[in-house]
This record gives C-alpha cells, sequence and structure tokens, in this order.
C-alpha cells in the first residue's frame, strides 16, 4: 500500500517519534543532525553515515580511577533515523546481523532503531545499490517515502511504521497516476544505480588477484583511511586511554580503519605492512570474507569510499583495476 | 545481547609474585576470579590502567592463580615486566578456543616451541604431567641464546617427570654445551621416536610455517598438527575486528589453529 501524504508529513511523523521518547537525527551534506521537523532532501548519500550518529566515538567505555574499574553503561536512548537513504538503513540491517556474532558499538542501538527512508530518485554517478540489491527504493526500515512535488509517498514496511502512519492521521491512498509517476522513477534510478564492472559481480576475480593487481589497485591510495571511516558498515573500531590527572582517567572507543598503518602492527611484526596488503583487506573483506563470516555482503553499494576518496580508490576503482587484467 | 562496553570491563588481578624468567621476560603470577576455568591455550587481556592492554596467553593455570609469561617489547609490557607483588591490573578473560588437549590423549605428542612460544605450551605440559602422559611427550624447544630458555628450572623437572625434553639454541654460545640450530631442525629426529604422533607449535610465524612443512614432508596428516597464532587484539572476543585474516578472527576461531585449515587463510 502506498499513501499520499502532504507538506507536512515530516512534520508529523517527527513530532509522533519526538512524543514517543526518540530522538530524531536527519542528514545533511554536512553530517546529522536532530531534527523537529522538516528538513531538505538530503544529498545521494549524505557524506556521514548512520554509524557515527548511533556511537558517536570517541566515546568512554570505562572510569578508571586508580586501580578502580568501573563500568560506564552506553547511551541506550532510543534514535529515529529519518530521511535515512535505503543503502544506509540496509547497512545497520547488516550490522545487526554482525551483531549476532558478537556485539558492535550500535548493538544496544539497533535493538530500538527506528527508521523512516527517503527513497532515492537521483543516485549519484558512485551508487550501485540496485547492484547490491540495497535500494534505490527502501528494502529495510519501517517506513518509507518519497518527495513528489510538495508532497510525499509513503509506504509502510513494518507493522511498527504502519501504526505510526495511523497514529499521525495519515490515510489517504495515493492515486494511480501517482503510483505510476513513482515506479517510472524507480525504474529509472534502478538503472543508474549500477556500475560497471560491478564490484558485487566480480568475487571470483577477486579471490584469484595477485600481488600485481593489488599494486596496480592501491597505486593512488594513500591509506589514510577515509573509505573505512565514511563505510557504513565498517565495525572494526580502536580502544584508547584517556587521562585527566595522574592516576585518574579512561578508555574511549573509537572507529578505526585498517587502512592504518598500525592497525595490525605487532611488537614482532607488521602482516600488512604495505598498502597495497591493506586496501586488500578492506576490498575482500566487504565483497568476499563478509560473506563467509555473515552470510551477506558487507557492501551495499553506497560508493563513498569511492567519492569520498581524496584520490578517488575505494572499492570501484580497485575492482575495475584488479578486473580488467 | 551483551553491550560492547560490558564485556570490555576488566576484573582486578592481584600480583601474588613475579618470576624472572630472562632479562626482559617475566612470569605474573596473579591471583583473579574468572567466571571461567581458563584451559591451556586460551589468552587473556591484561589491562596496564591507563596505559594499555594486551593480549597475553596463560603460561601457567592452577588453583586460584593463573600465570602469564610477558616479554618487554612495547608500552604496555614494559609495565607488565615492572610490576612488584601486590600490585594490581586489570584482566578479562579467558578468550579463545584451546589447544585441542583431547586429540592428544592416549597418543604421542610432539611439542614444537619457540622462544616466548613456549609460555603457551607450558600449561600443554603441565597437563600432560598431570594425566601421567609425560613419557609419551615429547618437547623441542628452541631460543637464541641459552639466557632466553624460559622456565629452566622446570625444564629438568619436566625431564624427571618423563618427558623428552630437547633444547636447542639458535647459534653457538661460550655457555652451551647442547644443540645449536633452529628448533625446526629436530622434528625429523623426534618423529622417530614418536608413533602416529600429534603436535603443538607455537613461536615466530616464519618457524610455524617451517615447521609445518617439515611435518607435512614428514607425512604426518595436517589435521593433527596445531600452531597457535599471535596478532594484534583489541577486544579478544571478536568485536574489534582488528585481528580478522581473511574470514577468520584470531581471537574467536583461534588462536589455536589445525594448521592444514590455517594454511588455506595465510596462503603458507
Amino acid at each position: 500500500m502506498i499513501y499520499y501524504a502532504g507538506p507536512d508529513f515530516l512534520d508529523r511523523v517527527i513530532r509522533r517519534l519526538r512524543s514517543d521518547g526518540y530522538a530524531t537525527y536527519a542528514p545533511s551534506e554536512w553530517g546529522w543532525f536532530e531534527v523537529e521537523g522538516h528538513f531538505s532532501e538530503p544529498p545521494t548519500p549524505p557524506p556521514v553515515p548512520p554509524k557515527h550518529v548511533l556511537r558517536k566515538t570517541p566515546s568512554l567505555v570505562l572510569r578508571v580511577k586508580g586501580t578502580r574499574f568501573e563500568y560506564v553503561e552506553p547511551d541506550r536512548t532510543p534514535v529515529a533515523l529519518i530521511g535515512i537513504r535505503p543503502c544506509d538503513a540496509f547497512a545497520l540491517e547488516i550490522l545487526r546481523k554482525v551483531s549476532m556474532f558478537s556485539p558492535t558499538l550500535v548493538t544496544e542501538k539497533l535493538s530500538n532503531l527506528f527508521m523512516v527512508v527517503e527513497e532515492c530518485p537521483n543516485p549519484s554517478p558512485t551508487c550501485f545499490c540496485a547492484d547490491a540489491g540495497t535500494g534505490p527504493d527502501a528494502r529495510v526500515g519501517d517506513l518509507a517515502y518519497m518527495r513528489l512535488g510538495d508532497g510525499f509517498l509513503v509506504r509502510p514496511l513494518t507493522e511498527r511504521g504502519k501504526a505510526l502512519l495511523v497514529s499521525v492521521g495519515i490515510d489517504e491512498l495515493a492515486p494511480k497516476e501517482a503510483l505510476e509517476t513513482y515506479n517510472d522513477i524507480v525504474n529509472k534510478a534502478t538503472k543508474r544505480a549500477r556500475i560497471e564492472p560491478s564490484p558485487h559481480h566480480h568475487a571470483d576475480e577477486l579471490k584469484e588477484a595477485t600481488w600485481e593487481d593489488w599494486e596496480r589497485a592501491s597505486r593512488n591510495c594513500a591509506g589514510c583511511g577515509s573509505c573505512s571511516i565514511s563505510c557504513p558498515t565498517c565495525f572494526c573500531f580502536d580502544i584508547r586511554e584517556v587521562h585527566e590527572g595522574p592516576d585518574e582517567g579512561g578508555r574511549v572507543v573509537v572507529w578505526d580503519t585498517c587502512l592504518s598503518l598500525y592497525f595490525a602492527a605487532m611488537a614482532s611484526h607488521n602482516p600488512r605492512e604495505k598498502i597495497p596488503a591493506r586496501l586488500r583487506q578492506f576490498v575482500m573483506h566487504k565483497l568476499v570474507w563478509w560473506r563467509e563470516q555473515f552470510g551477506i555482503t558487507g557492501c551495499v553499494g553506497c560508493g563513498r569510499c569511492t567519492s569520498l576518496c581524496p584520490f578517488n580508490v575505494g572499492i570501484i576503482t580497485a575492482v575495475k583495476e584488479v578486473v580488467k587484467k | 545481547m551483551d553491550s560492547v562496553t560490558h564485556k570490555l570491563t576488566p576484573i582486578k588481578a592481584v600480583i601474588a609474585d613475579v618470576i624472572k624468567e630472562a632479562e626482559d621476560t617475566v612470569t605474573l603470577v596473579m591471583r583473579v576470579s574468572p567466571q571461567k576455568v581458563p584451559e591451556p591455550g586460551q589468552f587473556a587481556m591484561l589491562y596496564a590502567p591507563l596505559v594499555g592492554e594486551s593480549a597475553i596467553s596463560f603460561s601457567g593455570i592452577r588453583d586460584g592463580v593463573v600465570e602469564h609469561t610477558v616479554r618487554r617489547v612495547g608500552k604496555v609490557t614494559t609495565v607488565l615486566t615492572s610490576l612488584s607483588p601486590g600490585d594490581v591490573i586489570g584482566w578479562r578473560g579467558p578468550y579463545g578456543k584451546p589447544w585441542p588437549m583431547s586429540e592428544a590423549k592416549g597418543r604421542d605428542l610432539i611439542v614444537v616451541a619457540g622462544g616466548i612460544g613456549m609460555a603457551p605450551l607450558r600449561p600443554v605440559i603441565h597437563r600432560r604431567i598431570d594425566e601421567g602422559e609425560a613419557e609419551r611427550t615429547i618437547l623441542l624447544y628452541g631460543a637464541r641464546s641459552p639466557d632466553q630458555l624460559l622456565y629452566r628450572k622446570e625444564l629438568k623437572e619436566w625431564q624427571e617427570a618423563g618427558v623428552d625434553v630437547r633444547l636447542t639454541i639458535d647459534k653457538p654460545h661460550p655457555s652451551w654445551s647442547g644443540r645449536t640450530g633452529f628448533v625446526t631442525e629436530l622434528i625429523p629426529e623426534a618423529l622417530e621416536t614418536a608413533k602416529d604422533p600429534v603436535a603443538f607449535i607455537c613461536g615466530p610465524e616464519i618457524m610455524m610455517k617451517v615447521a609445518i612443512g617439515v611435518f607435512e614432508k614428514s607425512g604426518i596428516d595436517l589435521s593433527r598438527v596445531w600452531v597457535s597464532l599471535e596478532r594484534k587484539m583489541r577486544c579478544g572476543f571478536g568485536s574489534c575486528g582488528y585481528c580478522q585474516i581473511g574470514p577468520i578472527f584470531v581471537c574467536r576461531h583461534g588462536p589455536t589453529f589445525r594448521a592444514d585449515e590455517l594454511r588455506c587463510v595465510l596462503g603458507w
């Protein structure tokens, strides 16, 4: 069922969720902000993935006073992500799967998360959600909407989503012409949200790739890690010390990146000292090993690892380089 | 589901004794009350308050105390190796998959240790002696120099208990009259004595790679050879992602691995 909602749709939904106790966040060109009402259409995709909203890092996990160690309760305020893109919503479902293996930094936030997904009529040139099977129309979430003129076409995806629509009085079914327009937009967007060679269709070549292939793929990589920090599914974290006095302080967690030189370095040796080995770790983990670990892909096709890379490396370019030989 | 924070909170461990093993290596005997009894081959995260945490294997497991042998190689181990009895540090564990002691039960066991790699194998020797299998145990142990051999007093006790202890030092040394050469060179001889053996190996990665090759060349099925791997770890339970090799989390799927399974992952 697709419903039609007027220009105040976001105001009504956000007000309702806030009165139900949710902290409501929406994405923008500059990151995610707490919103109380309508906001303008976010970029496709927004530069900051939602994991940074669910766990701001650094965040304190242990308080230390001398030899007293105090557990710091993680923030459990329920969060509603409004305007989250379909790829990012899918990424959080992936992190839910990862959490079934072992908790991630966002595990406690996922258990009471509400997602209102903004579908994508205009995928970016680096979007490949259609290849990944995560978009451009919403696949997961509680409620999905697409902006159409001044109004919204709204689709409930869960019982919770449906109940929310009922509670804000949205019950007008979308007219037939609007549905045709919606399908037309989704079909066109689906055609655009593909990339050739598709990162998701070359697992065998990636497994066979040689050291020379990875050298070629990483020749512009600086090892800065913007790819994994901006990746919506990357879950690796570091634990660091903070000092507040001679024997007082604590431990904080921070999102981390396998692209950094020190990530795997031990006193005895560094198994991934060279940049090709580190880029390979990132790409292979997302596209090959993730499936073996969690039964699902680790790449949602948001394209940030390439679009936000200062040198346009990321998964798109790396796979192209490996496959072209 | 547990939160990461909850699992990262250490408990207190009181240092009961510090035994100097080598110039840069000590064994910390600590009183700690973990929820699960550690097994040989597992490890714990030792927390030097406000300095950092390191993954250290158990080098001894006795009633009420555990032992960790630590070599000074970085910031955290510098603090750990300078502790005194009575000091308190943070501790969480045990983590990881133990040595498969049941696979070796009732069979000959060849233990191959290189340098600090002797530490996680020491509880294996203890267990074999306790279970009356000392005489079916061969220990091949190599170090860079005689003063780098750990547990020197105990090595004699093990020998007296019936363990076949064979030592080697990398290069000739004035104070050493025993064998010289790499520990992997002792494997073929041990295989002449041992019947249908199981092998546990721990040491530098290159040594383990060579050792696996020697066992394979001698016709030993690699499904009976086990190694323990070192990787940098932050959490110890499969969350932080640091210790991943391919699809494997060393902290959870290891640190002990069957050689034939590990080989595919490391490309050995």
